[in-house]
């Protein structure tokens, strides 16, 4: 939480200095984003590879564990594809990709914008913080409506970190392998996913 | 796009590569969130310049709320039936005790084994 608050603080201040400062401010400044943003993505890739926890996560899971990434990368496809008719100004593939975040905020809205341009980039970044608002202050409904697995559907890859404790305290201790697992899986797969459904 | 999975591919297989040299990693995270605030920083100054956005902000934001309810709608759905067939019956305590074999069990049983 205190995470995507500082997130939507920076977001926010930079929103207030480019309505100020336009006209002013150097043009260069949109082309700077993409440069940081391959930097980022190096880092990104080097932390995951080095991470021999997450490759152990991996290696030792079992198909049926499987499925829970699964579900939620066909859920939230499925679900965001539904609304999707009565969605204007959003074509069906940015509307896919914003979901296909999974709550990955600061990534998933950095490649739309990338790929897309601001508009679909920000509905990214909100959508996406949204997802792990949600599923903080939902969880003990998730729970009694869908079963233990809800809220680790619902957080996505948050349910690895921002979303763990609370998962832990109303799924129960032994849900949250599951929820580190699901989290993780979906956190390497954001980065390849987003820009593959962009990609056609 | 093709350059950013490049990108993010090669920095994994340095980052397997160089795994054992711990130093390189101490402060990687922290590094790694200043450069995303940096650049959410610099996507809010795209934002802001770009007075179609501004003045339909509270448009975006609920098209942005309808995305994520519809999404964590369909995730919850699967989950729900993941749990029904495959986690039900396996009782996984908190003490670690083995699945229950319990007669009910058997159809889930089938349906795994045709996943596999």
């Amino acid at each position: 939480m205190k995470n995507s608050l500082i997130i939507l603080a920076f977001f926010t201040a930079g929103v207030c200095l480019g309505i100020v400062g336009d006209g002013w401010l150097p043009e260069s400044i949109d082309s700077a984003g993409s440069i940081v943003l391959f930097v980022l993505m190096g880092l990104v890739g080097f932390g995951i590879g080095a991470d021999s926890e997450s490759l152990k996560v991996l290696k030792e899971s079992n198909l049926k564990i499987l499925l829970m990434p699964l579900a939620v990368v066909a859920g939230s496809l499925g679900g965001a594809a539904l609304i999707a008719s009565f969605m204007e100004g959003l074509d069906l593939q940015e509307i896919l990709a914003i979901s296909g975040g999974f709550g990955y905020y600061s990534l998933s809205s950095l490649f739309i914008t990338e790929l897309r341009g601001e508009l679909p980039g920000t509905i990214a970044l909100l959508a996406n913080v949204m997802r792990e608002i949600i599923t903080l202050l939902m969880t003990p409904l998730f729970v009694r409506w869908a079963g233990p697995l809800g809220p680790i559907a619902s957080g996505g890859a948050t349910s690895m970190d921002t979303t763990l404790p609370i998962i832990s305290m109303y799924s129960g201790k032994q849900y949250a392998v599951i929820a580190l697992f699901n989290g993780i899986v979906l956190t390497v797969l954001v980065p390849f996913l987003v820009p593959f459904i962009l990609s056609f | 796009m093709l350059t950013v999975i490049i990108i993010m591919t090669a920095g994994m297989a340095a980052g397997y590569l160089l795994r054992n040299y711990r130093n390189l990693f101490r402060g990687l995270d922290r590094t790694v969130s200043y450069v995303i605030y940096i650049l959410l920083f610099l996507l809010g100054i795209t934002v802001g310049r770009n007075e179609t956005i501004v003045r339909n902000f509270h448009l975006i934001g609920l098209k942005a709320l309808i995305i994520t309810a519809a999404s964590v709608a369909g995730s919850l759905v699967l989950a729900a039936l993941v749990y029904h067939f495959f986690f039900r019956h396996d009782h996984i305590d908190e003490s670690g005790s083995t699945a229950d074999r319990s007669p009910g069990a058997s159809s889930d049983q089938g349906l795994q084994g045709d996943e596999a």
